[in-house]
């Protein structure tokens, strides 16, 4: 059986994507399925199509855009109610991961961050600890001593807004999806005879 | 016996439910850069309000058509190429219908990609070879680049750095890496043809 070497995998995923630039540039969207069709089997080249994708929005120029999982919940919502448990409390824990995230898709789109704080933020992606739950201007050199990654105070006010702000993200869209779960749980009460299933043992 | 059955063949098609609307909370976010930048360099919308709102409206479509083919998703495959997948048949629809709107001719639905595959005759494409190459060579081609790209394809070929270690020393992502030399290379294959 043919086990291609890594460099040859790793040569092969770069004419890929030298493939998929090219036909983003020339518009080629057939060109473009056929490598993402690749990445369907390939981790680390999904991985890298997920990378480019993002450097190629930000050549664009776009404003920001809303990352917030917000609108994907009111989705899912809308197209599949039935396919949704009660959320637990750890599910809108914000980790350290998460803002580190954050602040490097806000990186990405052009936010300036100093290629030291870029380095320590790229440790901290991984870092999967929940966020304390105050992190104030006073408690931060504490969580900066705790995390041991090295980042000038400019980097750790960034962290502490990016912090707030996902947070706030999260609690309000935990709120909308009680609300939803609530009005749910009306409108089902009101159902009318004539949309109701027959009783067992009636035609 | 019945409903223990009837219970049973539920089980896959809950479970696969339950495993696309992860998949679909994780990877939409992240596949609407993908969306509005294909929007935007093909002109489908013309100023950000527009892209923002046809890239929703396609990403409830990539939503709904996930959705109606859950018992077609397979968890081994790659999640965001399997949802970019459906993502780019409809942008290929909508580009369509906005072309007619605007009446312009679709000639690019038809192109065929250009191999890149292994050697090529123009130099450049020699660049992409990893098998040996004449580093003299390689110089005097990169004389040709602009300031800006040389110092990327000189990391790359002449120093025979990785992108992920040009990502490390420039601070850019791997992604903004590979980019940039794509684009470096790009533009140095319409310098040498300018020479021919």
């Amino acid at each position: 059986m043919y086990n291609p070497d890594p460099d040859e995998k790793q040569y092969q995923r770069e004419l890929a994507i030298e493939r998929y630039i090219s036909a983003y540039d020339r518009g080629d969207w057939q060109g473009l399925a056929e490598v993402v069709k690749q990445a369907l089997h390939d981790p680390e080249l999904d991985r890298l199509l997920v990378e480019i994708n993002a450097a190629l929005y930000a050549e664009t120029g776009l404003p920001l855009m809303d990352e917030s999982t917000e609108q994907v919940y009111v989705l899912l919502r809308q197209h599949l109610p039935s396919g949704f448990t009660f959320e637990t409390p750890e599910e809108s824990l914000v980790t350290v991961g998460d803002v580190a995230e954050r602040l490097e898709s806000e990186r990405l789109r052009g936010k300036p961050i100093l290629a030291g704080d870029a380095q320590a933020n790229q440790q901290l992606m991984q870092d999967k600890r929940p966020l304390p739950s105050r992190i104030t201007p006073d408690t931060l050199p504490n969580l900066a001593q705790q995390l041991r990654v090295v980042a000038s105070e400019r980097y750790w006010e960034l962290f502490r807004r990016a912090a707030l702000a996902l947070r706030m993200s999260r609690e309000s869209r935990r709120v909308s999806l009680a609300a939803a779960r609530r009005q749910r749980g009306q409108r089902r009460g009101r159902v009318t005879p004539s949309k109701q299933e027959p009783p067992e043992g009636r035609e | 016996m019945g409903a223990q059955q009837e219970q049973d063949s539920d089980k896959p098609t809950i479970d696969k439910h339950s495993l696309l609307c992860d998949l679909l909370v994780q990877e939409l976010p992240r596949l609407r850069k993908s969306v509005a930048a294909r929007i935007w360099k093909q002109d489908l919308a013309r100023d950000p309000a527009a892209v923002s709102e046809l890239t929703d409206e396609v990403l409830q479509e990539v939503t709904v058509r996930a959705l109606a083919n859950v018992n077609r998703y397979d968890p081994r495959l790659r999640g965001h190429a399997w949802l970019d997948l459906f993502a780019l048949n409809i942008l290929h629809e909508q580009r369509r219908r906005i072309y007619q709107e605007r009446q312009i001719g679709i000639a690019t639905d038809t192109l065929s990609t250009p191999s890149i595959d292994g050697l090529g005759e123009n130099p450049v494409e020699q660049l992409s070879d990893r098998g040996g190459f004449d580093k003299v060579q390689v110089q005097e081609l990169l004389d040709l680049a602009r300031p800006a790209d040389r110092e990327f394809l000189h990391a790359r070929y002449v120093l025979g750095l990785t992108p992920e270690e040009i990502a490390v020393q420039s601070g850019l992502n791997m992604g903004a890496v590979y980019v940039r030399l794509s684009r470096a290379r790009s533009r140095l294959r319409e310098e040498l043809s300018k020479l021919d």
